[in-house]
């Protein structure tokens, strides 16, 4: 059951797209959920799936595995397309019941949907080829800038990776918390919901305690280590951008504009119904 | 009475790339009052097999039969399966949660909605049975020492009274005088009780000392199942699996390389002093 998060999964393959600076992938992944917001014709989709459904391809991971991340929201997806569709006023298409549909409304949700799908899919594409620590590493020095205002970056990024770090292993621990007290009988399924809140308490408990005894001798360790923040520490891999994060950044530019562009195009229906009149 | 394993096959997350067969094909069966070894390298799929046993892991194919009936079968109720077949995990001190040592062992009786008295004379035969003082009952667990916390998590599944009792690894990170405290009291719960036991261990001598079976596991696989005496005669093959043998049958085998041949193999110390004082032969 705990196992179907697939947000901030980590897919090896080696791919060109898994070489590149993290740093090219963070802004790019950025830029593209900014850009997203401008599209408003069906030409922009249609070039925002082309851009994200090559870089899927280049990224060699399977598609089957990038849509499962999906299958959290859907839901949530259903739940705002329904919506979207049902309140927006307009041109009435079809009356059901209490229900009126309006062409404004189908497209409407069309983007929607549309666009958190195209949001969801890039933001998983940059976590799936990205490891935690290239991702902190990224953001530390993105946010380089910052430390002339005083802001702790090292200690953001620090915690942040080891925040990634003790999702899946605190995951295990509740599953076997969990697996231990239903062997004592334990049952987290039925009774009302007072019940089932207090049924929490033999998972809660041992899962906090587990999590402070960890993150002590994590602290432990690390100081054994002699790690005293940002000072004086330097790195085994320092991020440099090579040749083909140019290109990428290149890509990314051109296809911003393009993007850009199609709002100032007219639209498909636009240009039939020119062709038609 | 016993427990049937037949041709249980696990994968851990089945459709995935990360997928791995974890359980291969294994079969055995379990009778009332045996005390079992299982023993296997790390990542050789025992503590995946023995949360079969009491239906915690459904198996991707295979079944587990208890008495006769099908644990997973629909009309079972699995937590009828967890009272009789109790699983000590491994480090247990993890899982207490309760104020009081007495309440946490009170956890499963009390999950199993018997009367107040019936509860507190198994939480008190439980907490006697391993070796816990009167004096911690009501203490809070976090205050007890490592393995007075380890006794009383084992005492929160006996509590439940089961006929069947499983521990992973009981002893891991104990002293060697924990460590022979709490395998006696498991043996000794075994001959007073008759209940049947599976022990699941890293240690070639403890499992030569108090176990009548043994089941090796390698990838997955049952690789082995009988008496540790016959299964401690394949030493090169448990070598290969990252295994090993009792040193005491370690220095036998050696003394055999320099022709020095006692009768049989040997397990414990104590077999070794006397079949010395039999007098080995030597075969020059």
């Amino acid at each position: 059951m705990l196992r179907d998060i697939t947000i901030g999964q980590y897919y090896p393959s080696g791919s060109i797209i898994h070489k590149l600076d993290p740093r090219v992938k963070i802004v790019s992944t950025l830029v593209f959920i900014v850009l997203l917001f401008l599209v408003k014709t069906f030409i922009g989709f249609a070039l925002a799936i082309l851009f994200l459904g090559s870089v899927v391809r280049l990224s060699k991971v399977p598609l089957k595995f990038i849509l499962r991340g999906l299958k959290a929201i859907m839901f949530l997806l259903m739940f705002t397309v329904i919506l979207n569709m049902l309140m927006t006023k307009g041109e009435v298409w079809l009356r059901l019941w209490i229900f009126t549909i309006t062409k404004q409304g189908v497209y409407q949700a069309l983007f929607i949907g549309l666009r958190l799908v195209l949001l969801i899919i890039g933001s998983s594409l940059m976590t799936l080829t990205t490891t935690p620590i290239e991702l902190t590493d990224g953001i530390e020095r993105l946010m380089r800038p910052l430390k002339k205002l005083h802001v702790p970056v090292h200690d953001i990024a620090m915690m942040m990776s080891i925040a990634l770090r003790f999702i899946p292993i605190l995951l295990e621990e509740t599953d076997k918390i969990m697996k231990a007290q239903m062997a004592r009988g334990a049952d987290f399924e039925s009774g009302r919901l007072i019940q089932r809140a207090k049924a929490m308490i033999p998972i809660l408990v041992p899962l906090f305690l587990s999590a402070f005894r960890r993150a002590g001798e994590l602290a432990t360790a690390m100081e054994a280590r002699c790690y005293r923040g940002d000072s004086g520490r330097t790195r085994m891999k320092e991020l440099k951008y090579k040749k083909r994060d140019y290109i990428a950044y290149l890509v990314l530019i051109l296809f911003a504009a393009l993007l850009i562009a199609t709002r100032h195009l007219p639209d498909i229906p636009a240009i039939i119904r020119s062709l038609m009149s | 009475m016993s427990i049937e394993v037949k041709n249980l096959t696990y994968w851990y997350d089945a459709g995935t790339p990360y997928s791995k067969k974890a359980v291969d094909d294994v079969s055995f069966t379990v009778e009332k009052g045996e005390f079992i070894g299982l023993i296997g390298h790390t990542g050789s799929g025992k503590s995946t097999l023995i949360q079969h046993l009491n239906g915690l892991i459904r198996p991707t194919s295979g079944t587990v039969l208890y008495n006769g009936t099908d644990i997973f079968a629909k009309e079972t109720d699995l937590r009828q399966i967890r009272q009789k077949v109790g699983l000590v995990f491994q480090y247990p001190e993890h899982q207490l949660f309760e104020m009081t040592v007495r309440k946490d062992v009170e956890f499963g009786p009390r999950n199993l909605h018997l009367p107040q008295e019936e509860i507190d004379r198994r939480v008190e035969q439980a907490l006697h049975v391993v070796g816990l003082p009167e004096s911690v009952w009501e203490k809070s667990p976090f205050e007890l020492s490592g393995g007075q916390k380890r006794r009383a998590a084992i005492a929160g599944v006996l509590a439940m009274e089961p006929e069947y009792l499983i521990l992973d690894e009981p002893t891991a990170g104990l002293d060697p005088k924990g460590r022979d405290e709490i395998l006696s009291q498991i043996e000794s719960l075994r001959d007073t009780l008759g209940l049947a036991v599976i022990l699941v261990s890293h240690s070639m001598e403890d499992v030569a000392r108090y176990v009548d079976r043994l089941i090796v596991m390698a990838e997955g696989q049952k690789r082995y199942d009988d008496t540790p005496r016959e299964v401690f005669t394949h030493v090169f093959d448990l070598i290969s699996i990252g295994l090993g043998i009792p040193q005491i049958t370690e220095l036998n085998e050696r003394l055999k390389e320099h022709g020095f041949q006692l009768p049989k193999t040997i397990l414990t110390v104590e077999e070794m002093r006397d079949a010395l004082i039999e007098g080995g032969q030597i075969h020059a």
